[in-house]
């Protein structure tokens, strides 16, 4: 199955996607998808087969986030902890990635097109060279693409994520880069991998907790956990979710001002983040001319 | 034109969905207050109850807060907590109302307790802090801002103050030095009392692994309510990743 799918809606279901833009759509969504490996076992199939439905179901809601309008996703699709798990499966998601990853870069046209930016988040140190070789083309292929965004939390977790920035903001203190009165927890937020916070966090298959996702970004996101499990999470689990969000949303809009923030900085800071996102590019470019 | 119509029918979409969630939540409302006027526990029955059937209790819950305190619900709440052996209470108030009211909160909880319990006060300087109290104790503690996303930003000015390599920042390194900041344990239970499932800004680097669980309000909280969280958090089963 291709990540960019074509209208894949029923006649009711884009008259559905209609109404539901006449109320607030979140901006940014962030999927936790889990419960790939219990729906394997429900269909008494092996563990792989339930990833890859997973996939498809990622393609799949994609679709439905572009249909209504919702411009930024941010997914978790492999942690740093699942590297605990058994060497088979560890071994069968890297190829599924792979095999995913260079299906990605067959379809630069449509991805060009559509305006897509992917980008993947999280230590690609921890992953094999070529795996590393196929994110880096494909993150920098799309890197000014604008139109929409795909994040995709791989080898990732929160922890690390927020180590990183520490770190970042270390070594520019320490070549004064910024000075002391630049740290604070706004610049810590945009030294992060990825620094535009969910509107909302959707997790799957029970499980009601973060699980070092987005730990940072979604302190002030709407969250809504379902029982569903991810490959079996169908266009009206998501209609409801949208609801739920709309209703929240309302809640919010009455009760307390939702003041967006916007980061306002000196022209240090500005300099420091646009090294930083530099050398970032830098050793994706690195990974993507290596040999291997 | 067209616009209008699907204006029209959201509305109408919106307000049976809304109808909806406001009968579930009337109807869990009546079956909650039916089986409280059954179950009146009281007491040393309490401890009885909990101790009955719940595999596994938290060792840290923290309460999230986004209303006007209710001092009496909380003191409850604390001492519901020391019954069930759950030894750290949090309470994260982003307005910080409670920061200001912690005399309050303590005088309510001294009304209810025993003499022999033990009721430590994390937010103030302590220092007959030790060991080796007999009967039942519960370390309590306000969170604010300054341990939320600012403890971040503090660690990481004393960290260029003390000229730290970046090589010694490992993800361990920065768990330690903010738990002697946040003081507490990571939480194991997140209980939100909010109509909107949100975390307002809590502590980020602490909630990693807590269980989030999400009531209407804290105010009036039965008994019965918080046993139904501690058997939810009883029921899941962390998998760590693998």
């Amino acid at each position: 199955m291709s990540w960019i799918l074509d209208n894949s809606l029923n006649k009711f279901q884009q008259l559905v996607v209609n109404i539901m833009k006449s109320g607030p759509i979140p901006n940014h969504v962030g999927i936790i998808m889990d419960g790939n490996r219990r729906y394997a076992k429900k269909i008494n199939a092996e563990k792989v087969v339930g990833h890859s439905r997973g996939f498809d179901k990622l393609s799949e809601s994609l679709e439905w986030c572009k249909e209504l309008g919702i411009k930024e996703v941010t997914v978790y699709a492999f942690s740093i902890e699942n590297f605990k798990r058994t060497q088979k499966e560890v071994e069968e998601l890297m190829n599924l990635a792979t095999e995913k990853f260079e299906k990605l870069l067959d379809e630069e046209d449509k991805l060009m097109s559509e305006g897509i930016c992917v980008r993947v988040i999280g230590d690609l140190t921890l992953l094999r060279k070529d795996l590393q070789q196929l994110i880096a083309k494909a993150v920098l292929l799309t890197k000014d693409n604008c139109k929409s965004f795909l994040n995709i939390a791989f080898a990732y977790t929160s922890r690390e994520e927020m180590t990183s920035a520490v770190k970042s903001v270390l070594h520019g203190a320490s070549h004064n880069h910024i000075s002391l009165d630049d740290v604070t927890d706004a610049l810590l937020a945009q030294c992060l991998y990825t620094y535009s916070n969910p509107d909302l966090l959707i997790r799957t298959s029970g499980e009601v907790r973060l699980s070092d996702f987005l730990l940072y970004q979604v302190s002030q996101s709407i969250i809504y956990f379902t029982d569903v499990l991810w490959p079996e999470f169908s266009f009206w689990n998501f209609v409801m979710c949208i609801l739920r969000y709309q209703r929240s949303y309302f809640y919010l809009k009455n009760n307390k001002d939702t003041s967006i923030s916007t980061y306002s900085n000196n022209m240090r800071i500005e300099l420091f983040l646009s090294d930083l996102r530099q050398r970032r590019l830098d050793t994706l470019q690195k990974y993507a001319t290596a040999e291997i | 034109m067209l616009e209008a119509v699907y204006r029209f029918l959201y509305l109408i979409i919106y307000s049976v969905f809304l109808f909806h969630e406001i009968v579930c939540e009337k109807w869990s409302d009546l079956r909650k207050y039916l089986s409280d006027l059954n179950q009146n526990i009281t007491g040393p029955a309490m401890e009885q109850f909990v101790f009955q059937g719940l595999d596994k209790t938290p060792n840290h819950i923290s309460f999230i807060i986004d209303e006007t305190p209710s001092y009496k619900d909380l003191a409850n709440l604390v001492i519901w907590c020391m019954i069930t052996r759950i030894s750290f209470v949090s309470f994260y108030d982003k307005k910080g109302f409670l920061k200001k009211g912690v005399e309050k909160l303590e005088y309510e909880v001294n009304e209810r307790k025993l003499p022999s319990d033990h009721v430590f006060w994390h937010n103030q300087d302590m220092d007959d802090f030790k060991n080796g109290f007999s009967g039942r104790k519960v370390h309590v503690k306000i969170l604010t801002e300054k341990e939320s996303k600012k403890s971040l930003e503090i660690l990481c000015k004393k960290l260029i103050a003390e000229e730290t390599s970046t090589s010694e920042i490992t993800t361990e390194f920065i768990d330690d030095s903010l738990r002697e900041l946040y003081g507490f344990p990571d939480p194991d239970v997140g209980v939100i009392f909010s109509k909107i499932f949100s975390l307002s800004d809590y502590p980020p680097w602490q909630i990693r692994l807590t269980e989030l669980y999400r009531l209407n309000s804290h105010y009036n909280i039965t008994f019965n309510d918080f046993v139904n969280v501690l058997t939810k958090y009883s029921k899941c089963d962390q998998r760590w990743g693998t």
